[in-house]
């Protein structure tokens, strides 16, 4: 008996499913991959940062390590996301960065003034390039607004030059100028 | 500087404060002769405008119009104006820069727009400048050289003044982004459901379950065939249903139905048996269709006939069901 042969379907059904066959595969490859990463976030003690780690996790491993206190290392991770793409997180970390430095800076300055006038001043100016940076991409985050306001304000004076003791003109100058020493040619 | 002796004469004075207008005059004179110049010059206005200048905060970006309207043949250069993000001044910066050209009647308009972003922290309301942007327009080896005038805007505090230093609380740090999955769910569903429906269209353009029952092959066939029928008679379209009722044949057997076979499947199906010559003579009759060669179709067995007989191997078919 000869095998039935049955009616043939149109090409384009054959372009089609193969379409629809990627957009299934790709879409759950994604939402795999989006699930997995939430599940990392989710215990950001056991993420272990490389260079080929998602900017996502570094993110929320630099947020835990501020949680515990550990901001010398969540400094470097969020210094790290920089130059990430994603313009969003990338602002987000600058703010971050800028509440690290921010924090430090405002205590120190809340605890001992001007006595300790050169480490303010160099928490407070990181904190407010940090901040400007976050504004430059996102002119809506009122929080970094806000935080760039504060520490503008408390931004110390600058320190006076020590007025130069010398008062004589320029003439005076050369005048002053050693000559030759005795005995010489 | 000028000083005025208390001690002249009257005569003197008099003397002196005609040589004051006169010197008065003479620096009149000289200062309306570039003001001339200005007003015959290819420049005819220049406007600077924005949308508000009060209300302004930190961050803020404001932005500026700037329009020029010359003569026409005059070309901006852009080189000069300030780059988006450079700073402007201590505390503003250009966020974007774009700018257009119009000529109409014989003048050339220029809209320069500016985008900044404040950088200030103010403790109470303070007016700020924006500093004059210098222009400059070239024809050949002319050069036209002009500024858009400085303007100023209040900025004004966010934090209340009245808090202390040590009483702000700052804002505290951002979470990490949402992370969008709808997106990806949407884009799986229409897939899905694109891959669903062609799965049923292939069901139901090969007669698969569901649709095979509902609707048997002879039914499917005759009514494709009373569409084909309506159509001008040609020797393509009999083929055509010629071809349908062979496909309707070898789903009902579940095999290709030749001829030879014929003995064979009116065994399986006795019901069709009073059919046998109708189909005997449409088997003749395909075999005449595909392989001699006619330009029409024959009259002896035409395309209403074909579906006369499809119908009544419907009929029989329900029937029997």
């Amino acid at each position: 008996m000869e095998p039935l042969k049955l009616r043939r379907l149109p090409i384009k059904f054959y372009g089609l499913s193969l379409i629809f066959l990627i957009g299934i595969i790709v879409q759950g490859f994604k939402l795999y991959t989006i699930y997995s990463l939430q599940q990392a976030i989710e215990h950001p003690d056991a993420i272990i940062v490389d260079e080929n780690t998602p900017s996502k996790l570094i993110f929320a491993k630099a947020m835990h390590l501020t949680q515990i206190g550990k901001t010398g290392e969540a400094i470097r991770l969020y210094s790290s996301l920089r130059n990430t793409k994603d313009l969003d997180l990338r602002a987000r970390s600058m703010h971050n960065l800028a509440n690290i430095y921010l924090h430090d800076g405002a205590q120190h300055w809340n605890a001992r003034g001007v006595l300790d006038y050169n480490y303010v001043t160099t928490q407070v100016e990181l904190a407010k390039q940090n901040y400007r940076e976050a504004l430059r991409i996102n002119p809506d985050n009122w929080d970094a607004r806000y935080n760039l306001e504060y520490a503008l304000r408390i931004t110390p004076p600058p320190k006076e030059k020590p007025k130069s003791d010398f008062k004589g003109t320029k003439p005076s100058v050369f005048s002053t100028l050693p000559g030759l020493p005795g005995g010489g040619p | 500087m000028m000083i005025v002796n208390p001690i002249i004469s009257a005569g003197n004075r008099r003397h002196f404060t005609q040589q004051v207008y006169l010197w008065s005059l003479f620096a009149l004179c000289l200062a309306w002769i570039p003001a001339k110049a200005e007003t015959s010059a290819p420049i005819h206005s220049l406007e600077t405008s924005s949308p508000r200048d009060f209300g302004i905060v930190m961050g803020d970006t404001i932005s500026s119009e700037i329009r020029v309207r010359m003569d026409v043949g005059y070309q901006l250069e852009t080189a000069n104006l300030p780059k988006p993000g450079s700073a402007v001044s201590d505390y503003l910066e250009v966020r974007e820069l774009n700018w257009s050209q119009q000529t109409q009647d014989n003048e050339t308009t220029y809209r320069i727009n500016l985008v900044y972003q404040v950088f200030k922290g103010v403790r109470e309301p303070e007016t700020l400048n924006v500093p004059a942007i210098p222009l400059r327009f070239k024809q050949d080896d002319k050069l036209v050289e002009t500024e858009a005038p400085a303007w100023s805007f209040t900025l004004s505090p966010i934090i209340s003044p009245k808090l202390l230093d040590e009483a702000v609380i700052l804002r505290s740090d951002l979470p990490l982004p949402a992370i969008n999955k709808s997106g990806h769910w949407q884009w799986l569903g229409i897939s899905l459901s694109g891959l669903i429906g062609l799965a049923f269209y292939a069901a139901w353009h090969l007669g698969l379950p569901p649709f095979n029952r509902r609707t048997p092959p002879f039914v499917r066939t005759a009514s494709a065939l009373k569409k084909l029928n309506k159509q001008p008679a040609s020797l393509i379209n009999y083929r055509q249903g010629i071809k349908l009722l062979h496909d309707a044949l070898n789903e009902t057997a579940g095999y290709s139905l030749f001829a030879k076979h014929l003995p064979k499947f009116l065994e399986e199906y006795p019901q069709l048996h009073h059919l046998k010559p109708d189909l005997e003579q449409f088997f003749a009759a395909s075999n005449q269709a595909f392989f001699a060669t006619a330009t029409t179709e024959p009259a002896d067995y035409s395309l209403t006939r074909l579906e006369k007989l499809c119908r009544e191997l419907a009929h029989t078919w329900h029937k029997k069901q």
